[in-house]
């Protein structure tokens, strides 16, 4: 009997840890900051101060694969970079791999659904310009205007980006 | 005890302005090239010499383009909180300023003092210059501009920044669409290497160059005289390393009355907290020198923030 407790102590204790880790990794892909598959190129130079781009994701409907490449254009312009597509390349906003870590926190909130990073995305022309099933998920492409320069001093008010006449 | 506490904000106050570092001045020139091939440069006579300059005032008085240009460049960086000296306004403030100059007199009939060297300072100028070149693609009815930004950093002659490419071709846009399109596209990336320059100038100091020359004034000494068994020149070579960043200098040229060097790193602070530019660096060595057992009067000078000249023998 005391073994069978042990063991079932042993098995409540390691489901508890797989959850957590789930949980926690499932929090991390909200964040957008650990998924970097995505694919991202540029459609043409936006008016000033945005980025025309278009920029794939991956969802179980097609409005939900919308919203993640949404996000994903917005993490492209912090935290990846484009280097394709027709105009020339876009470096991302932070370039210390560092600072994504230690402002773990904030990003956490910023990628949440329905977080702070909607502000500076919006939806370019009539919405999907590609949709293809992909086992059980749809893969959509759209084309999007990224508010870069915003986006650039929202991370500057955050402390988390140096303005360009920083210690000046 | 009042008056304590207004000392130390004083204090407080003159260490936080202190504090700043010198921002450079950046200003966009259309390039030599650019002016070459659009007709803008004019010659002179250098001691019989035939020589080609830009003419500036006559690049921006004839091409609106041009002045499009670098209006929207100038208006993209005010956006970032870096303006920029405007080209056509210092040409316009240095005109009005020698035409004042040429008439100013002091009550008693004395006109000012003006060296021949003080002249060509007066020249336009800034710290890091945005040489702008762009060129204009034409196949059948397509068009296209081909853009080129160069920041060189004036004193050091090296390149802190560019962004170059051509834009995608089109039928019906017009040119200047395709410029304004050329400079948004590009401007991100430009201040993505300006803003690694400056991190670069706040980790390892301000680079600058530092000339050592000889007053021909027939005392005798020169770079080779030596004090305690050193010459002269490894007195100096040994306070360039104990004084600048890390070490960091070289030296490019030396001789009995010459020394030259190059990559020199300052620091951005001098001890007191205040912002040091290179004649402040300069200063340091003329006072080290002025001290026992050199003894040695010198004249500390530069040229904008990133060139310091040092003249041993006199004042």
């Amino acid at each position: 009997m005391k073994t069978f407790k042990l063991l079932f102590l042993f098995c409540l204790m390691a489901l508890a840890c797989t959850m957590t880790r789930a949980q926690s990794k499932s929090k991390k892909q909200l964040a957008g900051y650990t998924i970097d598959n995505y694919e991202v190129e540029c459609s043409g130079v936006g008016k000033e101060g945005t980025k025309l781009w278009k920029v794939w994701g991956y969802g179980k409907k097609p409005d939900a694969a919308i919203l993640q490449a949404k996000r994903n254009a917005v993490h492209a312009a912090i935290f990846k970079g484009v280097y394709a597509g027709k105009c020339p390349k876009t470096e991302p906003l932070l370039t210390d791999p560092g600072l994504e870590e230690k402002n773990q926190d904030y990003f956490d909130d910023f990628f949440r659904d329905g977080g702070k990073y909607l502000d500076f995305v919006a939806l370019s022309g009539d919405g999907m310009e590609e949709r293809v099933k992909v086992g059980k998920q749809y893969k959509v492409a759209i084309v999007v205007s990224v508010m870069y320069s915003q986006l650039r001093k929202e991370l500057e008010n955050a402390g988390i980006v140096k303005a360009l006449n920083n210690g000046f | 005890m009042k008056k304590i506490l207004t000392v130390i904000l004083l204090l407080a106050l003159s260490a936080a302005v202190y504090g700043q570092a010198k921002k450079p001045t950046i200003m966009v020139m259309p390039s030599d090239v650019w002016c070459q091939k659009n007709g803008f440069m004019t010659t002179y006579d250098n001691q019989g010499t035939q020589q080609s300059v830009p003419d500036y005032k006559k690049a921006l008085q004839n091409d609106p383009d041009l002045l499009l240009v670098i209006g929207k460049i100038n208006t993209l960086m005010t956006d970032r909180g870096f303006p920029l000296k405007n080209l056509e306004s210092v040409i316009k403030i240095n005109e009005n300023q020698s035409a004042q100059d040429n008439v100013r007199t002091s009550k008693e009939g004395s006109s000012l003092a003006e060296s021949p060297l003080d002249k060509l300072k007066k020249a336009a100028r800034a710290d890091i210059i945005i040489y702008l070149t762009y060129t204009i693609n034409q196949t059948g009815p397509k068009k296209s501009v081909t853009f080129n930004l160069q920041g060189i950093d004036a004193y050091t002659g090296k390149q802190v920044a560019g962004a170059q490419g051509t834009g995608e071709p089109s039928f019906s846009a017009e040119l200047p669409s395709l410029l304004e399109e050329a400079v948004v596209a590009h401007l991100d990336n430009f201040n993505v290497q300006l803003q690694k320059h400056f991190d670069d100038l706040f980790t390892n100091g301000r680079e600058i160059t530092v000339s050592v020359q000889m007053w021909n004034n027939g005392l005798g000494t020169d770079l080779e005289t030596e004090y305690g068994g050193k010459e002269l020149n490894e007195i100096i070579d040994a306070w360039m390393a104990a004084n600048t960043v890390k070490g960091r200098f070289s030296k490019s040229e030396s001789s009995e009355n010459y020394m030259f060097f190059e990559q020199v790193r300052i620091p951005l602070y001098n001890e007191s907290g205040k912002s040091q530019d290179s004649k402040d660096f300069v200063q340091l060595l003329r006072k080290f020198l002025k001290d026992p057992p050199y003894n040695l009067s010198c004249k500390a000078d530069m040229n904008g923030l990133g060139a310091g000249l040092l003249y041993i023998g006199e004042k």
